[in-house]
């Protein structure tokens, strides 16, 4: 039986391993677009275990059923080879799969920045209630506000820009950027004193937003 | 080795998935609701402060820019706050698989 089927055997005994290991790390590509980590002991014990269960399992898929006259037939070692690949990939994903992560990880520094940046501009605001119709509150006498704010906003979106699968507090980062600009031009225009409390609101709605999904990336740990 | 009843597992991954997603709707409608609240009475305000000349349209279009800017904060993190639920539902759902086959096999496989 072997001996009309030794190519195919000697194929499978030399090939197998490295189609299976090769195409574990595509299909580890493809999935760890949503996967934390892996380690390294993880992808080892998976190769190891899955070459072994291939190779036990040859033993096994390669029977079928008896036909009609009794006799036993075995299905051809190439195809019993294909059909053993697909299963074991899915052990091979699923092995490395412990969990998936569809957005990024907490940050404190975003958070305690975004935090400090929501009292500077509350203090700003403040100041131009205050002070409205007076020289302090023009725009002339406060452009060091609006460098200092962009600047602020700038480092606190590169930072979330370097942490993976952050694209929606980029997103937030580069609303509350646009209303900083918007605040600036209706501050050259003029901004009474009842006029800042939408201003207001829209602000902190918007650190809101921000933290409230940066508090909620902790996913239950303190 | 004990064989794998799929159908309970099938069960059992449902519900571990549906708690999660059940459990951050309340919270999620909360903060929605309280945030739209407060961008429609700015809204509001902004029309009022029109309607007696106090603003200008250009002002007027810079205000509702943003309490635009605000709307879509408010949404974009509703988005991220629903990911969260689903992955967690994911997470929960690869758990039951997980112990399902663990225990299956009597050992870690996974």
């Amino acid at each position: 039986m072997y001996e009309r089927e030794s190519p195919w055997c000697i194929a499978e005994v030399v090939i197998g391993p490295i189609i299976v290991v090769a195409a574990f790390f595509l299909l580890r590509q493809f999935v760890g677009t949503f996967m934390t980590g892996i380690a390294e002991e993880e992808v080892r014990g998976s190769i190891y275990l899955t070459l072994g269960i291939s190779f036990a399992l040859g033993l096994f898929i390669r029977r079928t059923k008896e036909n009609k006259m009794g006799n036993r037939q075995y299905l051809p070692r190439r195809n019993a080879f294909v059909i053993r690949i697909i299963p074991l990939l899915l052990i091979l994903a699923f092995t490395g799969c412990a969990s998936i992560r569809l957005i990024a990880d907490y940050d404190e520094q975003i958070d305690t920045s975004v935090t400090d940046f929501q009292r500077k501009i509350e203090t700003f605001l403040t100041h131009l209630e205050r002070n409205a119709g007076k020289d302090e509150a023009k725009y002339q006498n406060n452009t060091k506000f609006y460098d200092e704010a962009k600047v602020d906003l700038s480092a606190i979106r590169v930072r979330a820009a370097a942490i993976p699968k952050n694209d929606i507090t980029l997103k937030l980062i580069d609303l509350l950027l646009e209303n900083i600009s918007n605040l600036e031009n209706l501050h050259k225009l003029g901004i009474s004193a009842e006029q800042v409390s939408p201003i207001r609101s829209a602000i902190n709605t918007q650190c809101t937003a921000i933290l409230k999904l940066e508090i909620a990336k902790k996913r239950g740990k303190s | 080795m004990a064989s794998i009843d799929v159908s309970a597992l099938l069960t059992n991954m449902l519900n571990a998935a549906k708690g999660p997603l059940l459990q951050k709707w309340p919270e999620a409608k909360d903060y929605a609701e309280t945030e739209f609240k407060k961008i429609g009475e700015a809204i509001l305000f902004i029309e009022k402060q029109r309607l007696i000349g106090k603003m200008t349209e250009e002002q007027a279009k810079l205000h509702l820019g943003m309490q635009k800017n605000a709307s879509m904060a408010v949404l974009l993190t509703l988005e991220g706050l629903g990911l969260l639920a689903v992955e967690a539902a994911i997470n929960a759902a690869l758990q039951v698989i997980k112990e399902a086959v663990n225990t299956a096999l009597k050992f870690p496989l996974i």
